[in-house]
């Protein structure tokens, strides 16, 4: 792993020590194979591999959503395994992949927006107020609020779903892939709305996502993942520009290349 | 606060609301009926003509005003001169109390095993499989005959009886909503916003199923209605001289060769409420449909 020299190193907001997991069934599937990261407070660590490599497992074991099978995550020091539910929701929260899925179809968008602060047993009257103030801060009118996630295109549905991860001040963010079930005219002003939340906010980001594009904009550190196991660890540029993994340079060089069309090579599909 | 971002004009904002999906005519012919029973059943008192026990031996057996009967009794009089159409319209009572009595048990019944055992997966799931393979591999009509001859008979120990055997419905559909909706999205964001199970189940899952669980219901509704009008035939159901459908079949049976329509007067009765029970619910499952399977 290569790691910036220098400054002292803020302390880490979220840690996954030697964490492996498997997926029950006759043919056990193993997801995970000993993944170690760390995100510091402040930054923004995208984890980046291709479909089904295990980084949605990874986020949901880091959020506490999943249980884990072997290994450790830490929040801020202390076992995610020895905080309650309200305790994990307080310092993290997900922005998930799908704003069609994440929405509950049945709740408005304040109800949805506000669902953090009912959760720890806010008056409804207030949070339902904060969170149409939040709507408006994430660039959805406060006319939306009455709203139910159906009346809504995907773009505007995500920043709904970013609305209600912020709304209870966590300090940090694990974004899964927030930006891949969009239109590609609605992803760069998802990702600008992301990246000016995190500056004001300061929040420590956990970014998800297959694509280098979206790495190169948003993140200060990378992790390359492939079949459940870290692969490269460092700065994003060094990452992108100094690949050492055979894997990382083959990702790379998957970005579409308007002048020359993709120049995907999988040397592995080829071994004997 | 201020707006940070401009207000959005995104890709193509849909603000109008979504449109109530067609339905066929089975939904409104349906409720119409459904709806019609409801208002009989309420307002039975002020709608039959005769008390439902009034007996009058001098005027028994009258033929209904369409065979050449009189207006004072347009569907005619019983065996024991009690006036037909007064205890039809009081039947509708008992018919549609045990029809929703019994969908509510055994809803609740349904509802909380298959959640429990969608949810939680695992040995609760075998248990709560294994309770449904035993109640699908009981005869209903034997079983609630067995019961009704060992615990007696009344409209309560009725519903609880046919509550005991119409929950399987229930546990089927919603441990298969349940599981598929566990993992979704949204309830893994309730999660993590710290909601409790609990929470989750009633105000994020429950919600999501009303649709599918209210066509189970209104089946299950009229599976309930023909269930108590057989065993009320068998004279295991309501006693008289209380006033119920089957009833009025079993009481008419010694005469279904001479005096047919005292057999078939509430025998169509039965079959215009369960008809219009199962067409109601079948046009709620065309909206559904429609409506993507919500």
């Amino acid at each position: 792993m290569r790691e910036p020299q220098g400054a002292p190193l803020p302390r880490l907001a979220l840690e996954a020590r030697a964490v492996s997991h498997s997926y029950p069934g006759h043919q056990a599937f193993k997801a995970l194979t000993n993944v170690s990261i760390a995100l510091r407070e402040g930054e923004t660590l995208a984890v980046v591999g291709e479909s089904g490599s295990g980084k949605s497992t990874l986020s949901r074991i880091l959020l506490g959503l999943s249980p884990l099978s072997e290994g450790r995550v830490l929040c801020f020091g202390k076992d995610i395994g020895s905080l309650s539910r309200r305790e994990r929701a307080a310092r993290m929260q997900p922005v998930f992949q799908d704003p069609y899925s994440s929405l509950n179809p049945r709740h408005t968008l304040a109800e949805i927006v506000a669902a953090p602060l009912l959760a720890r047993g806010e008056a409804r009257a207030s949070a339902l107020n904060r969170a149409t103030g939040l709507l408006e801060e994430v660039g959805l009118g406060s006319a939306y609020a009455r709203r139910r996630p159906s009346a809504l295109s995907g773009g505007q549905r995500q920043r709904a779903a970013i609305a209600r991860a912020l709304i209870a001040n966590p300090e940090i963010l694990v974004c899964d892939e927030p930006t891949s079930a969009l239109d590609v005219s609605v992803q760069a002003q998802i990702l600008n709305l992301l990246q000016q939340q995190r500056r004001e906010r300061k929040l420590s980001v956990l970014l998800i996502t297959h694509n280098i594009g979206v790495v190169a904009h948003m993140a200060d550190r990378v992790a390359v993942m492939r079949h459940g196991e870290i692969v490269e660890t460092g700065s994003v540029r060094d990452v992108l520009l100094e690949p050492r993994e055979d894997y990382t340079r083959l990702l790379i060089s998957s970005v579409p290349d308007l002048h020359g069309g993709l120049h995907s090579e999988r040397p592995w599909d080829a071994a004997p | 606060m201020t707006a940070s971002t401009p207000l959005v004009a995104d890709d193509q904002p849909s603000l109008s609301r979504s449109r109530l999906p067609t339905a066929g005519p089975g939904l409104w012919v349906g409720g119409a009926i459904l709806l019609l029973t409801v208002l009989l059943a309420i307002f039975a008192p002020l709608l039959a003509p005769h008390s439902p026990y009034a007996q009058s031996l001098a005027e028994r057996l009258i033929k209904p005003v369409f065979m050449g009967g009189t207006w004072d009794h347009p569907l005619g009089t019983d065996h024991l001169g009690r006036d037909v159409l007064s205890r039809l319209i009081y039947g509708s009572r008992m018919s549609l109390a045990v029809g929703f009595g019994t969908i509510l048990i055994s809803a609740v019944l349904g509802i909380g095993l298959g959640l429990a055992a969608g949810f939680r997966g695992g040995r609760t799931d075998a248990f709560v499989v294994f309770l449904l393979t035993v109640r699908l591999s009981l005869p209903i009509m034997l079983a609630a005959i067995a019961l009704n001859g060992l615990l007696g008979n009344s409209l309560g120990l009725m519903m609880l009886i046919l509550a005991f055997f119409l929950w399987d419905q229930f546990l089927v559909v919603s441990r298969a909503l349940a599981m598929r909706l566990k993992n979704a999205e949204f309830v893994l964001a309730a999660r993590a916003a710290g909601f409790s199970d609990f929470h989750i189940i009633v105000r994020e899952v429950l919600p999501n199923m009303t649709g599918p669980l209210v066509i189970v219901a209104t089946l299950e509704m009229a599976h309930a209605i023909m269930l108590e009008s057989a065993l009320s035939f068998l004279g295991l159901g309501i006693r008289p001289p209380a006033a119920s459908w089957g009833l009025m079949i079993a009481e008419a049976k010694d005469f279904v060769y001479f005096e047919a329509w005292l057999v078939n007067i509430p025998g169509f009765a039965i079959f215009t409420l369960v008809a219009g029970i199962t067409l109601f619910g079948e046009g709620l499952r065309t909206v559904f449909e429609n409506a993507g399977g919500r």
